[in-house]
């Protein structure tokens, strides 16, 4: 839907003609049974005849209820009544918006009157040139020139009555009025020239009167216009040729949904299935015509032909990620029976619908018996089952979205190869090179439930909620919603760990969580730095009593001396560490964390003299771990080369930038050799340094890789990376 | 992607060639062997490394010759065993229909997995020479091509040129010697007219050493690695999400898109960063121009003998995972060190349980959504899968990506308490559609007979429920002066509410209602413009 559409002017004569019976009979009768009888004597008192101007006007709305809800706002359609004034004459394409505004349109306008005045044609000819006129005129895309003008095409409608000496005075009108809008159009920057302009005629018979022929009539009247004719008698056989002409100028098509089921009424238990025809763009049958041409499912249904799928009965979550690859508005075509309003309903509450081809021809299939040789066919590993005549074939999916009735055409039907794929991509050391392994071993080890013990999960959920996007209608001025929630993750992933078990700040119960939490806020309310605080004080006084922390099982203790006590105590100075770091990470935020931290500095200065800085390469180690990528982008596969430069020893370690190593206290402790210093001062010279890394107070800096040179020894070889990038 | 290899069984494929296999230093065997045998090592090769294509893709092999000799010998497997035993007994038949072997391909691409994915047909063929002794043969072959060749131009319309270069379907050639110009043009010709796009051409020989027909093992090496660097073409790209990295394999690899507001073409970036999340319900099945499995990369060791280094030093999450399985001890430190893929499986847990969507920005104005799909042959776990969306604001639900705000700020918190999250309905588009609202179409009988059957059944309860009355006296007197029908149908309808009142269906505290509403109809007949009923009593 992106190409420029189509404009469409549909004039309605508004002659004596019209106020003619039409033949079609409206009936006020309520149908009751025991009435009905006694309204048979008495039609006369429930019967009544609409003239031609109601089967007219019927018609028209129905054309643009049809463009409205499938093309919305770009419906680009306009209403012209003969005799009526339009009183703005700029706003051609603003001024039918939705069938509403239509429908006001037509209720302001007396019905036609049944005198004839002299000037009829006089009125039409005045109604075409506007019609070219408004063709001309440009729509709210047009806005401004640009090559597009030179694609602008348009349709007119009229709806009148015709003999062959009207024919060719309006062809001949229409021919003149277009070519002097073309020349004013290469002078006057308002109009566009018309490319392309087809004149559809309808000519309106009442029931009783016969019609030449039933199929339209064309003419090419110059190369740029060209006249259709149809023929049609009012009633059904309007609407038909109404939907023949919308399907063609706007090139949609039919489908029809078969075997809806239904519940008769409420006490029946059993359900009948039901039909629905729904209008879309054609393009929605593109993905069947890939598979076999479409006379496969096509049927004819009053003239007008339609595809037929099938209503899956199977429930289908619109919680899955269906592999769809286009999308378009479908309306019902009876938007108000009873069958289409059940299946709106359904899934304008929330469901999906998956459609279902109901056969593929043969000849369009291949079939593996008919072409395999029975003795050389391996047929053990058929798990994608090539027989679709036995398996179910899902083509489409109709879906609403945001109160929006859609239908997508999905790429797979159910069969993704993707879902078959090994689990993990594997670089192997010993061959230098990248595969893909789906060693058993391997894959028993990505079971997500033994995942989700190690990984910090929840704390992850309420990151995910807390970034779950919602569309914002009103932006504030030059702020980019979608960055607020690049901010929120970076905040909230700025120092937290990945992994359950590398934290015990993180395990705390309340109130330690409140610290956690409010933390990550970028202001904080007087009573928030107060439950900080308070939080502080409670460790504290939990350290006093000597109470038992939430020590990971897997927590690497560097104390020599193993007695309980040693172990709480470096519980403790391992927690104070992590709160430390992790407020100094927000301390810039406000006046409220600096003080916060402050509180923190305060009361461990003591004690933390003398092994600051084997914390800080800790903290590097697990919150940078790509600090130069993050920064800058730089590619992984440069940081490798690096990191193989600067490994040297060799160590059973795999590459070193994850939090597990947060754990390993003694590696970290005896990383800190002379040479780490020199590396982490050369590295301070590349960059600017990023904030988070600023030491306080300045001009300290947090290291970068300080177990790089003493661990990650045994990097493999990423060099066949490169190649692939 | 699925793949089949197409493998030609028509005469030529008898030809000999002498292949040498180098053992050891300098020994050197020297075979005489037919191009079948060729072909069928070839394969071998290509399916018995480690790195076999297999493991990302699932393969079928097809043997054709003529037109209608065409024999599927192994369905699409993953399994490479069974593909090479498949193609150690080539059969050799008299014709060549390479059109027909392709169109058929194709067809069996779509049979099983649609066509609206990346597939590929890899093609072995000996086509690429014809100036030999079968020379006779291909030229009469060359005839009938230049008989479709001449057929063609009267099918060849624009929309077939347009489908082809869209084709979701590579097809590849692996020749023994390097085609001429001509074949090559010929063989592109023949891609194009069976609606695939072609890819690439392999080759053994170059064509000047054309006398020189001797294949070394080597050379074999250097053509596998060509098709297998094609074959299995993966992207390597970090997902980022804030400060939280992983390396991330991509498959297939992200081709480029066009940017349609401002034809630019743009390249897929190596990070993937995560915006924010949405739900799976609120992004429904978004489409996508193409899907991509998302695999951690992990470095893998072969496994030793246990160094003394392992029993110490257990990184946290390998603990657990020994703790576990205390058993098989090199094995389980396998695996430990594998698990260093953090985020990668953090997201795919998270979103697993929240049934969410990560929206991850692919380059600039193009984005792509991750999800977490299950793996089916194992029902315990599961990858993401990332679905690329087409450049710009391309999806109609969601009218534009910059303008997704966090849930934090859209709903913020009552008066800094915590954030409790709660799904809300998406806005819904201000627009009037006649399925969600009710509008007056009477172009079928049957709905202007159920908008009267609603009024009259309405009147019936007066005087209860006067609002509902005149709800529907308005919509029908709306229709009325929309459909030009006034003094028709209010004419009808006194009659029709006189009738009623007589014959008792009306409770008599409603007469007065109905009265009104006689009178209402009577003066509304006569005015030039729709008045609703309380505009007109008041």
């Amino acid at each position: 839907m992106d190409h420029q559409r189509n404009k469409t002017v549909l004039i309605l004569d508004h002659s004596s003609f019209f106020s003619r019976p039409s033949g079609v009979t409206f009936n006020v009768n309520v149908q009751n049974t025991d009435q009905q009888q006694a309204d048979e004597v008495n039609n006369d008192n429930t019967l009544g005849m609409k003239p031609l101007w109601t089967c007219v006007v019927e018609c028209v709305l129905e054309y643009c209820r049809i463009l409205f809800d499938i093309f919305e706002d770009d419906a680009l359609v306009t209403l012209i009544v003969t005799g009526i004034d339009q009183r703005d004459q700029s706003s051609w394409w603003n001024r039918y918006k939705n069938l509403s505004q239509c429908m006001d349109f037509f209720a302001g306008i007396q019905p036609p009157q049944e005198r004839s005045s002299a000037n009829d044609d006089d009125l039409l000819k005045h109604s075409l040139n506007e019609a070219i006129t408004a063709l001309c005129t440009r729509s709210k895309k047009q806005s401004s020139p640009s090559d597009s003008d030179y694609t602008n095409s348009g349709h007119i409608v009229l709806f009148s009555t015709f003999n062959m000496k009207r024919i060719e005075i309006i062809e001949r009108d229409a021919r003149v009025f277009h070519e002097s809008h073309n020349h004013m159009a290469l002078e006057v920057t308002d109009f566009v020239p018309l490319a392309k302009c087809d004149l559809t005629l309808m000519d309106i018979r009442p029931l009783d009167q016969p019609i030449p022929t039933t199929n339209p009539e064309f003419h090419s009247v110059t190369s740029i216009l060209h006249r259709t004719l149809y023929y049609t008698q009012t009633g059904q056989m309007l609407f038909t040729r109404m939907l023949q002409m919308l399907l063609k100028q706007h090139n949609l098509a039919l489908t029809t949904v078969t075997g809806i089921p239904m519940k008769e009424d409420v006490a029946s238990r059993s359900s009948l299935n039901y039909d629905v025809d729904i209008v879309h763009p054609a393009e929605v049958h593109d993905s069947l015509r890939e598979r076999a041409s479409l006379k496969y499912w096509r049927q004819i249904k009053d003239d007008v032909e339609t595809i037929v799928l099938k209503w899956s009965s199977a429930s289908y979550d619109p919680e899955n990620y269906y592999d769809t690859y286009s999308a378009f508005r479908f309306s019902p075509l009876d938007v108000n029976s009873r069958e289409s309003a059940c299946l709106t309903n359904f899934l304008l509450s929330g469901k999906c619908v998956l459609l279902e081809l109901s056969n593929v021809p043969a000849e369009c299939t291949v079939n593996i018996n008919e072409y395999g040789d029975e003795k050389n066919l391996n047929t053990s590993d058929i798990d994608l089952s090539l027989a679709p005549a036995n398996n179910r074939l899902f083509s489409h999916m109709i879906i609403s979205h945001n109160q929006e009735l859609m239908i997508h055409a999905l790429a797979f039907g159910m069969n993704n190869p993707m879902s078959k794929i090994g689990p993990c991509y594997v670089v192997t050391d010993e061959k230098d090179h990248v595969s893909l392994n789906d060693l058993e071993e391997l894959m028993d080890e990505v079971d997500d439930d033994v995942l989700e013990k190690d990984l910090r999960v929840d704390s992850f959920i309420n990151l995910i909620r807390t970034t779950t996007l919602y569309p914002i209608d009103t932006i504030t001025s030059g702020k980019i919603p979608i960055e607020d929630s690049l901010r929120l993750l970076e905040r909230h992933t700025r120092r937290c760990p990945l992994i359950i078990n590398e934290t015990i700040l993180f395990n705390l119960p309340a109130p330690m969580n409140l610290l956690t939490s409010l933390i990550l806020r970028e202001k904080l309310s007087d009573e928030d730095e107060g439950k900080c605080l308070m939080a502080l004080k409670h460790i504290d006084k939990m350290e006093r009593v000597g109470e038992a922390l939430p020590v990971p099982n897997n927590f690497q203790y560097t104390t020599k001396v193993m007695t309980p006590k040693a172990k709480k105590d470096e519980a403790y100075r391992f927690l104070w560490r992590e709160i430390d770091y992790f407020v100094r990470g927000y301390k810039e935020s406000s006046d409220s964390h600096r003080r916060i931290y402050q509180n923190i500095v305060d009361r461990r200065k003591s004690e933390y003299e003398q092994d600051s800085s084997v914390y800080q390469s800790n903290k590097v180690d697990f919150v940078f771990p790509m600090d130069e990528t993050s920064s800058n982008g730089m590619t992984t596969t440069t940081m490798a080369a690096k990191r193989e430069k600067a490994s040297q020893e060799n160590m059973e370690k795999p590459a070193g930038r994850v939090w597990s190593e947060f754990s390993d206290l003694k590696q970290v402790l005896a990383a800190n050799s002379l040479r780490d210093m020199w590396n982490r001062k050369q590295q301070e010279k590349r960059a600017p340094e990023f904030d988070g890394r600023t030491e306080y107070p300045p001009p300290r800096v947090v290291p970068l890789y300080v177990n790089l040179n003493n661990k990650t020894a045994n990097v493999p070889p990423t060099s066949s990376l490169p190649e692939k990038m | 992607m699925p793949t089949v290899l197409l493998i030609d069984c028509s005469l030529g494929m008898a030809e000999r060639f002498s292949l040498t296999i180098k053992q050891g230093d300098n020994m050197a065997t020297t075979m005489n062997i037919e191009k079948r045998s060729l072909i069928a090592k070839i394969i071998e090769a290509l399916m018995t490394n480690v790195t076999t294509p297999t493991k990302l893709d699932t393969m079928s092999v097809v043997l054709f010759a003529g037109e209608d000799t065409i024999k599927i010998v192994q369905n699409f497997t993953k399994n490479s065993d069974d593909i090479i035993k498949s193609v150690q007994k080539v059969p050799i038949f008299g014709d060549l229909s390479l059109r027909s072997a392709i169109e058929f391909s194709k067809k069996y691409l779509t049979t099983a997995f649609g066509a609206q994915r990346s597939q590929k047909i890899l093609v072995f063929t000996d086509s690429s020479h014809r100036d030999d002794e079968l020379l006779n043969k291909n030229f009469t072959q060359s005839n009938i091509q230049m008989d479709v060749d001449l057929r063609k131009p009267a099918v060849a319309d624009e929309h077939n040129k347009v489908s082809s270069s869209n084709s979701h379907t590579d097809v590849s050639f692996v020749c023994i010697r390097k085609p001429s110009n001509s074949d090559r043009a010929r063989l592109e010709d023949l891609t194009t007219q069976a609606q695939c796009s072609f890819s690439k051409i392999y080759w053994l020989l170059k064509r000047e050493k054309e006398n020189n027909s001797t294949v070394t093992q080597d050379m074999i090496k250097d053509m596998i690695t060509n098709i297998k660097a094609d074959l299995t073409d993966i992207f390597v790209s970090v997902l980022k999400c804030g400060h939280y990295e992983s390396q991330l394999a991509v498959y297939p690899i992200i081709k480029p898109a066009i940017l349609q507001t401002t034809g630019e073409l743009l390249q897929p970036s190596n990070t993937l960063t995560v915006n924010g999340f949405i739900e799976l319900s609120s992004i429904r099945s978004a489409m996508a121009t193409s899907k991509h499995i998302l695999l951690p990369i992990q470095r893998y060791t072969r496994p030793q003998p246990a160094v003394p280094m392992f029993a110490t030093k257990k990184s946290a999450v390998g603990a657990t995972t020994a703790s576990t399985t205390p058993s098989s001890p090199s094995v389980s430190h396998q695996k430990k060190l594998n698990t260093t893929n953090n985020l990668y499986y953090l997201l795919l847990i998270s979103l697993k349980k929240e049934k969410s969507a990560a929206l991850v920005s692919i380059n600039d104005q193009w984005y792509g959504a991750i999800h977490c799909q299950k793996f089916e042959r194992k029902k315990k776990s599961s990858r993401l899968i990332l679905s690329v969306f087409e450049p710009g604001d391309c999806i109609p639900w969601i009218s534009s990506f910059e303008r997704l705000g966090p849930y934090a700020m859209v709903f913020p918190p009552d008066n800094h308490g915590e954030l409790a999250y709660k799904k809300q309905p998406w806005p819904v588009k201000p627009f009037a559609r006649s399925y969600a609202e009710t509008f007056l179409i009477w172009c079928r009988q049957n709905n202007f007979q159920n908008d009267i059957n609603k009024f009259v059944r309405a009147s019936a309860k007066l005087p209860d429920k006067v609002n509902i009355f005149h709800r529907e006296l308005n919509k029908i007197c709306r229709g009325a002066f929309i459909y030009g029908l006034r003094e028709r149908l209010f004419h009808l309808l006194q009659k029709l509410f006189q009738r009623q009142i007589q014959t008792g269906k009306i409770k008599p505290e409603g007469v007065k209602h109905v009265q009104n509403i006689i009178n209402y109809m009577n003066r509304l007949s006569s005015s030039d413009r729709y008045i609703k009923f309380e505009e007109m009593s008041t």
